[in-house]
């Protein structure tokens, strides 16, 4: 039974680092920029969720939409005027312009909200379902659940809006897509602003299970990359993939060797995967 | 020739500050000493080669364990800072073999998560490293406040002496050019004979080797080294500013850029505490969308010629 | 005993095979023209040969000693060089430093200023002295091309592949290249020229092989060639020919 219930939590888990992920993947896959303010957006969206929770007393999962909206906006004018000015140059320097954007947001939330870990306890709380000996947790549950409905919700945006094809077209042939009339900086500003209201509302669900700070973005971020690359880049299924592998490595690999190798084991499987299939399971190369 | 000028007012004007006779002082520039090996060391791979590695805090952390492991079992600094670069020349050498097929992004995650790999390996291999408890480094003698900074300050100013004088000789040789074919046209470079994953691999490992020697030397400098000290990813992502202040591609640039960073963070700390890194963050934000080319290409700026990233 | 024999040589790419079972041999000093509609496979088959991918199966050898697992750096020190359909010169460096960069790395006891110096004739033999130090990559694409050729030049080769080295360029360019590629013909290279420029083939070639969904169907002189009916269907489709039989 201890094997089903690791199963759970590793399911669990994963749906939110492949929520996590599906943003990063989309910014890295069409628009050869590798975000290293996904993590903080993240942080950024669990603090409102935390915020509306402890002034107006709105669940995360309804702030999760608030998020998503304010984040987009947001993402939307960093990529417009800042990160298109470097896109052509070389990767170093996005790479540094998102550090350096990254610098100035750290800066910024342990000014507001100081460095101590918070978390978001809802009151009365929700308690657990228990299937046998299994147990989960409710507010887990939900975050789960919310997570693979946000994740699903990308896939159908890319999938069967008109800008969502010209975001999978842009990244499929960047030349073709500028011939058909399609604005290329704008998508880009869009797709990085849905990168980052992902980014932002993975984050008011993960409010819900894991204790926040600003130095918490960097584990988040980490996740990020590993899953993209476990799961193949610029595709919401692949994310997905990788997310609940990662999950389940994770949940797994803790209990058999207990948590300290977690992140040895996420990492030393990130390394694996690049050097053997470095276009990740379901076989998508991103840009290099 | 005004590169070798450069480099020969840098490194005497930083030997003078023992001079002064101010600890102070001789810690800000044996710090800036030991920036400077990192920024030079990272253009070997990262400017020179055009790998973007992530992976300096690394061969930092590797150096700063090897030789702090040893000093404990009683080793001399000298044979220990020796022993950090040897190994870390075989670890960068097996490390660059195997990742130095991937470009880009790609690469740059790949080094990102060997230090990530590393730091978590030094976390648990408590009894050799003293896991994240840290370990102390005992002092080689009592010296004397000031004997003993100056001491280190000359151990990582001859260091830094020495990384220039090999990046420059590197630079010059059919090594460097080699280098420079790769990072331009890798196929074509392999078509005209070039061995590119050889002459990579030595980039790779040579750009290890003085890190882990700085490592070295500064876990006998501070006494006391844990694994979120000297595998911090600061360490990793600092050198690369650097070399983008400096100008990437030229080794004198990156150990200019290292001073020049070195300098300006500690004035924004002493003076802006609460928001010296969003202060650190805002430069380099405007680094990259301004300068992308360094320093260097001011002049091009306030000549009003375009200077594209 | 041929210069570079090909024995089988076949390479798939998920199960689609670009070049398929490909068996020929190339003599010293002569001109091959290498034929075939886009997608023929030819470009692959240059990179089997130069090692930039390694074969699905088959054998190549060149002068006795097997090329199989060969890396391209290692095929440039026996003597094999090759342009690129899109030209990759190294763009931060005058035309004198690409050429030296050749000589430096594809035979020993040169120093980087040595190579300079040795560069200079070849510069001169491709007629690229006046832009000796402009940067690469500000050449037109005619100067690049001659550049890409005078890197193969500087390699001492034994067989060089020319891949396109004529596309885009206009008549007078392209007999001033024919002729440089008989000039080394005569001094024993063999050239592999792949060519979409029939009226090229046909001048300067002694030899022609066609490749077409990556199969070797014609082999022979150009004259043989160009009557050969399955190359005709190849190129023409085979309604041509049954019109042309028709008459």
């Amino acid at each position: 039974m201890i094997f089903v219930q690791i199963l759970v939590n590793g399911l669990v888990l994963g749906s939110l680092y492949a929520c996590i992920a599906a943003g990063f993947s989309l910014v890295w896959g069409v628009l050869n920029v590798i975000n290293l303010m996904h993590g903080s957006f993240i942080v950024l969206g669990a603090y409102l969720a935390l915020g509306l929770y402890l002034s107006i007393g709105l669940a995360p999962w309804w702030s999760l939409a608030v998020a998503a909206v304010l984040f987009f906006g947001i993402g939307y004018l960093i990529q417009r005027f800042l990160i298109n000015r470097v896109i052509a140059a070389p990767v170093l320097l996005s790479l540094t312009l998102t550090f350096g954007l990254d610098l100035i947001i750290q800066n910024a939330m342990l000014y507001v909200f100081k460095a101590d870990y918070r978390s978001l306890k809802l009151d009365p709380a929700l308690g657990s379902l228990a299937f046998g000996s299994v147990v989960v947790p409710v507010d887990r549950l939900i975050a789960m659940i919310f997570a693979l409905l946000l994740t699903l919700a990308l896939y159908i945006v890319l999938r069967k809006s008109r800008v969502g094809r010209a975001i999978v077209a842009v990244r499929v042939d960047q030349g073709a897509a500028r011939l058909l009339g399609v604005n290329i900086p704008s998508i880009y500003a869009i797709a990085f602003g849905i990168g980052t209201a992902m980014a932002a509302s993975a984050g008011t669900l993960l409010a819900l299970t894991f204790p926040i700070a600003p130095v918490a973005s960097y584990a988040f971020l980490g996740k990020a990359f590993v899953v993209c690359v476990l799961g193949g880049l610029g595709s919401v299924p692949g994310a997905v993939l990788g997310g609940l592998l990662l999950g389940l490595v994770e949940t797994f690999g803790a209990y058999a060797l207990g948590p300290e190798f977690a992140v040895m084991l996420s990492f030393g499987l990130l390394i694996l995967f690049l050097v053997v299939r470095p276009q990740g399971i379901l076989g998508r190369w991103g840009f290099e | 020739m005004s590169k070798y000028i450069i480099l020969g007012v840098v490194l005497v004007g930083l030997a003078a500050a023992p001079l002064t006779g101010d600890t102070y002082l001789m810690r800000m520039a044996t710090l800036a000493c030991m920036y400077a090996v990192m920024a030079a060391s990272w253009n070997l791979i990262g400017g020179l080669t055009g790998y973007p590695s992530f992976g300096t805090a690394a061969f930092f952390g590797l150096g700063a364990y090897t030789s702090g492991i040893l000093a404990t079992l009683g080793v001399a600094l000298p044979v220990s800072i020796a022993a950090a670069g040897v190994v870390a020349f075989v670890v960068a050498a097996i490390i660059g073999f195997i990742l130095l097929r991937l470009k880009g992004h790609y690469f740059a995650i790949a080094t990102l998560a060997c230090v990530e790999l590393l730091r978590e390996i030094a976390n648990s291999a408590t009894d050799l490293t003293g896991g994240g408890m840290g370990l102390n480094i005992p002092r080689n003698a009592d010296l004397g406040i000031f004997a003993e900074a100056s001491l280190f300050f000359f151990a990582m100013w001859g260091l830094l002496a020495l990384t220039a004088v090999v990046c420059l000789v590197v630079e010059r040789s059919k090594i460097g050019f080699a280098l420079s074919c790769i990072r331009q046209a890798e196929g074509a470079a392999e078509m005209i004979g070039i061995n590119s994953t050889l002459y990579k691999t030595l980039a790779f490992a040579l750009s290890g080797v003085f890190v882990a020697m700085a490592g070295g030397v500064y876990a006998s400098w501070v006494h006391y080294i844990e694994p979120g000290d000297v595998f911090d990813i600061l360490l990793t992502i600092k050198p690369v500013v650097m070399a983008l202040i400096g100008g990437v591609g030229s080794s004198v640039g990156a150990i200019v850029g290292a001073i020049v960073y070195i300098a300006a963070e500690e004035v924004i700390w002493r003076n802006y505490l609460d928001f010296s890194s969003g202060i650190i963050g805002l430069t380099v934000v405007g680094l990259v969308l301004f300068l992308p080319h360094g320093l260097g290409s001011l002049h091009l700026r306030l000549r009003g010629k375009a200077v594209t990233p | 005993m041929s210069m570079l024999e090909l024995h089988g040589v076949s390479r798939s790419f998920g199960g689609l095979a670009a070049v398929d079972n490909v068996t020929t041999t190339f003599e010293p000093g002569r001109i091959v023209g290498l034929i075939g509609p886009n997608g023929a496979g030819k470009t692959t088959l240059v990179n089997l040969i130069t090692g930039v991918i390694p074969l699905s199966s088959g054998k190549v050898s060149f002068n006795g000693q097997s090329l199989n697992r060969i890396k391209p750096y290692h095929a440039a020190h026996l003597g094999m060089a090759r342009t690129f359909q899109i030209v990759q010169p190294f763009n931060q460096m005058d035309v004198v430093d690409n050429v030296a960069a050749a000589l430096l790395f594809s035979q020993g006891g040169h120093s980087p200023a040595s190579a300079r110096a040795a560069a200079l004739p070849i510069i001169e033999r491709v007629g690229l002295t006046p832009s000796a130090h402009k940067s690469a990559a500000a050449l037109t694409l005619a100067m690049r091309k001659r550049l890409e050729l005078a890197k193969a030049i500087a390699i001492r080769p034994k067989i060089v592949f020319l891949d396109e080295v004529n596309a885009g360029l206009n008549s007078a360019e392209i007999d001033q290249a024919s002729r440089l590629i008989r000039e080394l013909a005569d001094e024993g290279i063999t050239i592999v020229l792949i060519e979409h420029l029939m009226k090229v083939v046909m001048s300067i070639c002694s030899r022609v092989i066609v490749l077409q969904q990556g199969r070797l169907i014609a082999d022979g002189s150009p004259q043989d060639i160009a009557r050969d009916p399955a190359v005709i269907e190849a190129y023409l489709g085979k309604k041509y020919l049954d019109k042309r039989h028709g008459q």
